[in-house]
């Protein structure tokens, strides 16, 4: 079991990515979805469905929160509204069905493979970097990578080669790793804007 | 019978008025307080009430807090993780579910059970117990060491099955529960208690009737309490002075004055007809009392004054009516009261009484000659004389002009002569000359006593006393004469007692009066011109003569009734026609009488008469002396009513010719007297000259007393017109219808 004492340490990601994949289309109008994983765990998102021909969506929380994360939860309902389908999943956390965020200092018994596996289940993250920046490379139209100007958790290497890459990269400028405060509506601009070269 | 209601004192009706006033107090003090504990009662049983109700619906309040504390705990991921994999479990309990802020103030101990209602993991500090029964869900009341606990129990749901999956237990400690509930109306919160000291599983109701509290008490009553005493109090105090207060105010104010006032009414009975003076006392503050105080004075004083003054008039009256305004003794009237008096204290005693009369010699001549004024002045001297001597309890009286009179009683005879010896000395004595008289005063005294004589009614002792004074004033007597039966017997047929009697009555009253008429005639033709009427008294079919009525009369005063007497008869007889027309008829009146203002109406009564008859009035000179205005006046009146006024007994006392010249006279009658003068040569030529001189002045002549025709025939010669005597006719009861057969011969000779 492995105690989390920095969130930060092993943050996996705080990449919001953009891409067509199309998960669970048969799922219509449904609320909360929910899939039992290997590990016998079941997660549940939150599925917004608009019934609409437009992309989904999917927005994945940050280490220990929830799809209910101020930020999440705004981008998601705007989103919605701009006429996307968006999907909003729980990662488990080593609770069956979770949907309360876990304090940093409760008990944490999920070992780091289960939850990669379960954001691997839904995107890229079982890719090796290889794989994912052929994909990114070759994705058409060019992915959109957004990430915050003053943002120090993004490691100084992953800079250079993000931009080799073909990928449209947009850095905002003054937001932090969450986007706080009014880069919250620069990054829905950014991704809106994004959205529109599908 | 009507009882009056005896009155009460005016203190005592303050004091009763107090008393009541502060029963009456007392009682609305008592009352209201009485009210007012009553509403403090049903204030006290509403908050009894209330703080039931409070204190179950705090109860169900920390119950339904500490469930949904509980449901909220159960419904937390930890817990279902801590179900998941236990391992961790003293760890999470210490840090996470002690630490956490889910586990609030109130809850004391959390704990998770497995599916069996085992604990996961035993925790020696553990307020909950190791195994719970799973059947019984919800809440529980526990009591420990005096706390009292909320357990409550809840499942725990997997959310994806739906499954219960283990238990949370919680304690909750009520009374931190209590202490955050807003707040206790009723119930002082800090006196909130628990009277057992442990038990288990109690319900609500139970639990109950275990907590005992304090009141707050109604805030508004427990305010108002304290506030409703202290006025009550203030009032009761504020009453209680004033009133000790009022009291003697009242008291003052009132009570005194008005007992002032009674003191005061006392007083001034005590002394009634006195009057009472104010200065002394004290001014009163109440208007109105002073005002009765000021009135009684007032009223009093005027009443006395009054009174006084109806003394004093009462006194005046009396002393008016009874003496005599020139001497200031007694006068006539007051001797008929007195004698009356006496006559009846005689008939009951044996005390000796004995009458004196007092007679002045002369006195008609003292007057003529000195003047009414000096002769007044002899009257006061002599009253004063007499009064000095008698004592002072023996009343001098004057009963006419010139008499005065006294009455002894219980003084023996010889100390009656004594005493009118003294007076007769004392006034012998008086200087006199210091009035300007110079001719010795004398009087005559006669005295009449009860002593020595069989006379039943002592009404004969002035009939003795006239007798005696009239024997005293004879010569050869002494001036002073006591009554003796002899004397009596030389004076029968003047005085006898019986005649006396009769006059006295018919003067009186006028009974067995009649009237005589003698002729007047024309001693030319012998014709009766008019007639005299002339008083007689029948009685016992006798008549009583002038001779025996006028001395009685003049003796009484007795002038002015036999006066009127006569004019009543006289017209009595006009009106029988006993008097032929066309003559005449006169009447004497008195002196005494022609002064009165009476006599002018009485004498009206003769006015049918006038046109058939002459009427003349007979006036004695006498009349004219004392009165000469008054008379005069009188007689100017009666003279312009139609009346001749004719001068009487002319010669035969102190005739003074300025009367006849100062008197409204038209006829002058001469004395019997003069006449008789007619045979003496040397009068006769007196006699033949004032006649003349009369008739000159316009005065017609009658002569009286012409007895014989040699008379009548030397009288005509005289001048005289007129004549009367025996000669022409005697006084008769009846006048004869022809004339006399004698006159007419002699008068045609």
């Amino acid at each position: 079991m492995v105690i989390c004492r920095a969130r930060f340490v092993n943050h996996v990601i705080r990449w919001i990515v953009i891409s067509a994949l199309l998960v669970a289309a048969e799922v219509a109008q449904s609320d909360i979805v929910q899939q039992q994983m290997e590990s016998g765990l079941t997660i549940n998102a939150e599925y917004l469905d608009n019934e609409s021909q437009a992309p989904a969506i999917l927005i994945l929380h940050g280490f220990l929160q929830t799809r209910d994360s101020f930020t999440l939860r705004r981008l998601g309902k705007a989103l919605h509204e701009a006429g996307y389908r968006i999907l909003l999943p729980n990662l488990s956390l080593g609770i069956n069905d979770r949907r309360q965020s876990l304090a940093c200092e409760a008990i944490h018994n999920h070992p780091m493979e289960q939850d990669t596996k379960e954001i691997a289940y839904l995107s890229y993250l079982a890719w090796d970097q290889q794989r994912v920046l052929q994909a990114v490379s070759t994705i058409k139209p060019e992915p959109t990578i957004i990430f915050g100007g003053d943002d120090n958790r993004l490691t100084p290497e992953w800079k250079p080669q993000l931009q080799t890459l073909r990928a449209d990269i947009i850095e905002i400028d003054g937001a932090n790793h969450f986007f706080d405060h009014t880069h919250e509506f620069d990054l829905l601009d950014s991704i809106e804007q994004s959205l529109k070269k599908l | 019978m009507d009882i009056r209601p005896k009155p009460l004192s005016f203190s005592l009706f303050t004091a009763l008025f107090v008393f009541l006033f502060l029963i009456l107090l007392f009682t609305l003090g008592n009352l209201t307080y009485l009210q007012f504990e009553k509403l403090d009662e049903k204030f006290r049983i509403a908050g009894e009430q209330s703080a039931a109700a409070e204190i179950e619906f705090a109860l169900v309040e920390a119950i339904s807090l500490s469930e949904e504390k509980t449901r909220q705990l159960a419904a937390w991921e930890e817990v279902r993780q801590q179900l998941d994999i236990s391992t961790f479990y003293s760890y999470w309990y210490r840090y996470r579910a002690k630490n956490n802020n889910f586990v609030t103030a109130f809850t004391l101990d959390v704990a998770i059970y497995d599916i069996q209602g085992r604990v996961l993991s035993a925790i020696d500090t553990s307020l909950l117990p190791l195994k719970i029964d799973t059947k019984r869900m919800g809440h529980s009341i526990e009591v420990r060491d005096s706390i009292p606990l909320i357990r409550v129990v809840s499942p725990v749901v997997d959310q994806v099955s739906g499954i219960t999956i283990g238990y949370l237990a919680t304690e909750n400690h009520l009374f931190t529960i209590f202490n955050s509930l807003s707040h206790f109306n009723y119930i002082e919160r800090s006196s909130i208690n628990i009277t057992i000291a442990d038990a288990n599983n109690l319900s609500s109701q139970t639990f109950l009737q275990h907590i005992d509290y304090r009141l707050t008490g109604d805030p508004y009553a427990a305010a108002i309490k304290p506030l409703i005493k202290e006025s009550l109090l203030q009032l009761a105090a504020t009453a209680l002075i004033l009133t000790l207060f009022i009291f003697p105010l009242a008291a003052w104010l009132l009570n005194r004055p008005i007992l002032q006032l009674s003191k005061q009414i006392d007083r001034l009975q005590s002394l009634p007809h006195t009057p009472v003076d104010q200065e002394g006392v004290k001014p009163l503050f109440i208007k109105e009392l002073d005002k009765i105080q000021t009135s009684l004075y007032a009223y009093h004083n005027n009443l006395s004054q009054a009174h006084t003054t109806l003394d004093q008039k009462n006194q005046e009256l009396d002393d008016l009516a009874q003496h005599d305004p020139l001497t200031g003794v007694m006068n006539r009237r007051a001797f008929d009261a007195y004698w009356r008096e006496v006559s009846d204290v005689y008939k009951h005693s044996t005390n000796e009484i004995c009458l004196i009369l007092f007679d002045i010699n002369h006195f008609k001549a003292l007057n003529d000659t000195y003047g009414h004024h000096t002769g007044d002045e002899i009257l006061i001297a002599i009253a004063q004389t007499i009064k000095n001597i008698l004592h002072s309890r023996e009343q001098l009286f004057r009963l006419s002009g010139d008499e005065f009179a006294t009455i002894l009683i219980g003084i023996p005879p010889r100390k009656a002569l004594q005493i009118a010896k003294q007076c007769h000395l004392a006034i012998t004595n008086y200087p006199f000359d210091k009035l300007g008289v110079n001719e010795p005063v004398r009087i005559s005294i006669g005295l009449a006593d009860t002593s020595a004589d069989s006379y039943e009614d002592i009404n004969a002792l002035q009939w003795q006393a006239d007798v005696a004074i009239h024997f005293a004033k004879r010569p050869g007597y002494s001036s002073i004469v006591h009554f003796k039966p002899e004397l009596a017997e030389n004076a029968r047929g003047l005085f006898s007692s019986q005649t006396h009697s009769a006059v006295y009555e018919a003067v009186t009253r006028g009974t067995g009066l009649v009237m005589h008429y003698q002729p007047i005639v024309d001693l030319e033709d012998g014709r009766p011109q008019y007639f005299e009427a002339l008083v007689r008294i029948v009685h016992d079919g006798q008549l009583i003569m002038p001779s025996h009525i006028f001395p009685l009369v003049e003796a009484r005063s007795l002038d002015q009734d036999l006066d009127f007497h006569v004019i009543e008869k006289t017209v009595s007889d006009l009106q029988l026609g006993k008097i032929p027309r066309n003559t005449g008829v006169s009447i004497n009146i008195s002196a005494p009488t022609i002064v009165e203002n009476e006599l002018v109406n009485r004498l009206a009564a003769f006015k049918p008469f006038m046109d058939d008859y002459k009427l003349l009035i007979e006036v004695t000179e006498t009349a004219l002396i004392t009165q000469l205005q008054t008379a005069r006046k009188n007689l100017e009146i009666l003279r312009n009513m139609g009346f001749t006024i004719a001068l009487d007994d002319f010669g035969s006392g102190y005739s003074s010719l300025r009367y006849l010249g100062a008197m409204p006279v038209d006829v002058v009658k001469f004395d019997i007297t003069l006449t008789r003068l007619v045979d003496d040569r040397a009068n006769n030529l007196i006699l033949n000259h004032l006649a003349k001189m009369i008739t000159e002045s316009g005065h017609l002549l009658v002569a009286e007393g012409i007895e014989t025709a040699q008379i009548a025939e030397q009288m005509t010669q005289l001048g005289f017109r007129y004549g009367q005597g025996y000669y022409f006719g005697r006084p008769a009861r009846n006048i004869e219808k022809s004339t006399s057969p004698a006159s007419t011969a002699n008068y045609s000779a």
